[in-house]
């Protein structure tokens, strides 16, 4: 009954998946979900711990994972760290941002250097669009996993979303999404367009002009300049951080003048359905652009529910790449 | 240059300045077109017996090619992207005669010292009365558009024909104020603008043409109305000085949307001394080649051969430069050649150097527009030839009696496909990699 998954020897860009590999990935996520950690108590039906499973298996066992980050990251940099590790991959992370490119090795050098240890296994995010990209084609023997390039792409970041989307509102089919704040600077962006629309969803960009890369309704996404007419009647509303280090020039006014116009408020969520929720990749600005009693609501915020989804993910992509290449044993 | 007298006949002569097209024969001897006609060489040429004779039949014998821009600096003294002798090599192979070296931010012409590097580490350059590598210098200081350069002082130092222009060839950074007064003070001196029309704050830290497929690569985009809102506020600015400095004359440097062409067209039109020039890239390609995938070079995304500045635009804009070309609005062809070394290109797309090796594909890629476009031979070599050493103020590009015999035979028919690794340039960065093209020097 089962069609066959395609491969997925390399994660660089959301055009690399199918409709069929994201169901893959999202039930294996679902299987490590909760494999790890102190027990939780279940909110709602006793205060007694829930017991956990501990992950058994370490599919990943033997095989060694790079995780270079050229950029400063916490989170995802420690998300890819923790799944590799629970999946038993012998995981180096560097802080590249620190390292050997400041001291004028060009990535080239520094990739072929890297290399030469062997690794199976690369994550790399990187400050320029297309560094992962370059990276594969000149490590062609190697699983790359882009975890960020310049403005291009974050795919675990959108495959974390989506599935985040999908514990709370079911399939994707037919719900209508925002994303609301900085689109031009944004791979997160970029990839949820992709993706979202991938699984059926309806994507509306939500942002001032001048934040809306040129083009980007050819993409498949309808635009809105203003969040009473952009957050109509969505399901969820993603709100992107303002990326003020990437804008050379002036973007916005001030951050109190984007506040004015654009910060996602209860008020402003009041024009979504009534069971909307609100996301955020993360780090988030309070009052910039998502309000703090808003962000903290548990009954709209699933903030926290992508962080612990997004381990999930990049377990079941780590695997998945592991066994597109033959590494392991399906 | 040979020195012994050399008949080259029953080829077809071809020269739009000269009104040549059609079967002739040139005598030359010491590196001058000393006779040249239509028609079967004459009997008393064909009959001395020591004169040597080269039998060009089947063959376009055309001038040698003068290239009017390229941003190459082979006397660079560490490790230059290009050395003198590839680039004579390449020049050579290219069938390029005369090749104008423009200043840049990154080596600058502006003062008595960058000056005479230039001239004197470029063998070509000994003719004092005809120079094989003119130089375009900066209008301002380091080109950076805060101070003029002593344009006095350098047209002093030099021979005439070796400063062929002025030109700040990064996005201009001048203010319109400064503007203003550099350019009557090169009209005032009789020095062509050779000007980029890309607005500096509208084009910094630009990767690709905005669009879609800089949006979906997430490369950062130049607006790409930049060019045409640019020309306009030269043309204006050109219009009102034009009274005090009747001999300004404005050239834009590279052309590369339809709003460009199109601003150039009205400007001519208008009466305006203005001229526009144009590289293969920008009538060839579209930045769909940004995915490599036109050419068939490795197929992946973010191809940084073709990260070219100005970067390459819509399909909408390569065909308006087509027109242009075909219509006359742009005058010139330049290679636009632009060395730069592998590791600078060997990067990221976002961090790799903007630079193309073109002297050794002008002629062939242009050639196309008239395999492919219907472009007469004799209106497209105009472009290649005449129009350029004109631009140039130089007394080349022609079959002329009188004029250095550099020309060149071309078999205008036979196929060849473009390969990074067998050019004579030591860059070796083209996105026309594996492109097949028409159009063989033989001789």
């Amino acid at each position: 009954m089962h069609a066959k998954i395609p491969p997925l020897p390399n994660l660089l860009d959301c055009a690399d998946l199918t409709p069929q590999l994201v169901a893959s990935l999202f039930d294996r996520a679902q299987h490590w979900l909760g494999s790890w950690g102190q027990p939780l108590a279940d909110s709602e039906t006793s205060k007694q711990p829930t017991v956990r499973p501990r992950p058994l298996e370490r599919p990943l066992a033997g095989l060694v994972q790079h995780n270079l980050f050229f950029e400063n990251s916490t989170r995802t940099s420690v998300s890819f760290d923790q799944a590799g590790k629970l999946l038993g991959s012998s995981v180096s992370a560097v802080n590249m941002a620190a390292s050997s490119l400041s001291k004028g090795e060009s990535l080239y050098d520094t990739l072929m250097t890297l290399a030469a240890m062997r690794p199976q296994l690369v994550v790399i995010r990187h400050a320029a669009s297309g560094a992962a990209a370059f990276a594969a084609q000149h490590l062609p023997d190697v699983a790359l996993i882009n975890a960020g390039d310049g403005r291009h792409g974050h795919p675990t970041q959108a495959l974390l979303d989506a599935f985040t989307i999908q514990q709370n509102k079911g399939a994707l089919t037919n719900l209508s999404i925002a994303i609301v704040g900085d689109i031009l600077h944004s791979r997160v962006a970029r990839s949820n367009l992709y993706l979202l629309q991938m699984l059926g969803a309806q994507v509306r960009l939500v942002a001032p002009p001048q934040l809306l890369p040129a083009g980007v309704e050819q993409l498949g996404a309808s635009v809105h300049h203003d969040l009473a007419s952009g957050l109509a009647d969505v399901d969820v509303v993603m709100v992107l951080r303002m990326q003020e280090e990437r804008m050379g020039g002036s973007f916005i006014a001030s951050r109190a003048d984007y506040f004015a116009g654009y910060v996602l408020t209860h008020q402003r969520l009041a024009v979504a359905k009534p069971d909307a929720i609100v996301m955020h990749p993360g780090p988030f600005l309070r009052d910039v652009d998502i309000a703090s009693e808003l962000a903290d609501d548990p009954a709209r915020s699933v903030i926290l529910a992508q962080v612990e989804h997004g381990v999930a993910i990049r377990m079941a992509v780590l695997e998945r790449c592991a066994l597109s290449r033959e590494w392991i044993a399906p | 240059m040979m020195p012994n007298p050399i008949l080259t006949h029953n080829a077809h002569l071809l020269c739009a300045a000269s009104g040549l097209n059609g079967l002739g024969w040139v005598l030359s001897e010491q590196g001058v077109i000393r006779a040249l006609g239509h028609g079967e060489a004459p009997a008393d040429l064909l009959a001395q017996p020591d004169l040597a004779k080269v039998d060009g039949r089947g063959h376009h014998l055309i001038p040698g090619l003068v290239d009017a821009l390229t941003l190459a600096w082979p006397w660079q003294v560490a490790r230059p992207p290009e050395d003198a002798a590839s680039f004579l090599a390449a020049r050579q192979a290219g069938g390029i005669a005369v090749a104008a070296i423009a200043a840049s931010p990154a080596q600058p012409i502006d003062d008595l010292a960058s000056l005479q590097a230039a001239l004197f580490n470029l063998p070509t350059n000994q003719d004092a009365h005809s120079p094989a590598t003119p130089l375009l210098i900066n209008l301002t200081k380091g080109g950076g558009g805060q101070q003029l350069a002593e344009l006095h002082r350098l047209l002093d130092a030099v021979p005439s024909g070796h400063i062929a222009g002025v030109a700040d060839l990064s996005a201009n950074a001048a203010s319109l104020g400064l503007l203003q007064r550099a350019w009557m003070q090169a009209g005032a001196l009789g020095l062509t603008v050779h000007h980029l029309p890309l607005e500096a704050s509208l084009a910094a830290g630009t990767e690709a043409i905005a669009g879609e497929m800089a949006t979906r690569l997430g490369l950062a985009g130049l607006w790409p109305a930049a060019e045409a809102v640019t020309l306009a506020r030269d043309f204006a600015l050109l219009a009102a000085v034009l009274p005090t400095v009747p001999r300004l004359r404005y050239h834009a440097a590279l052309v590369t949307t339809a709003g460009g062409v199109a601003a150039v067209r009205a400007a001519k039109a208008q009466g305006l001394p203005v001229t526009a020039a144009t590289a293969p890239p920008y009538f060839l390609l579209n930045d769909l080649a940004l995915s490599g995938k036109n050419v068939g070079n490795n197929g992946s995304d973010f191809d940084s051969a073709a990260k070219l500045f100005p970067p390459l635009a819509s399909e909408g804009d390569r065909l308006a430069v087509v027109a242009g070309l075909a219509d006359g609005t742009i005058d010139v062809i330049v290679s636009a050649h632009q060395p730069v070394s592998l590791d600078d290109k060997r990067q990221p797309f976002g961090l790799a150097a903007v630079g193309i090796s073109a002297l050794e594909t002008v002629l062939p890629l242009s050639l196309s527009l008239h395999h492919q476009h219907g472009l007469p031979l004799p209106t497209l070599l105009a472009k290649l030839t005449d129009a350029p050493a004109r631009l140039l103020g130089l007394n080349r590009g022609r079959l002329q009696i009188g004029c250095p015999a550099d020309y060149r035979l071309l078999d205008l028919h036979r196929g060849w496909q473009i390969q990074a690794a067998r050019l004579h340039s030591r860059c070796q960065s083209t996105p026309f990699e594996g492109a097949l093209v028409q159009g063989v020097l033989v001789g």
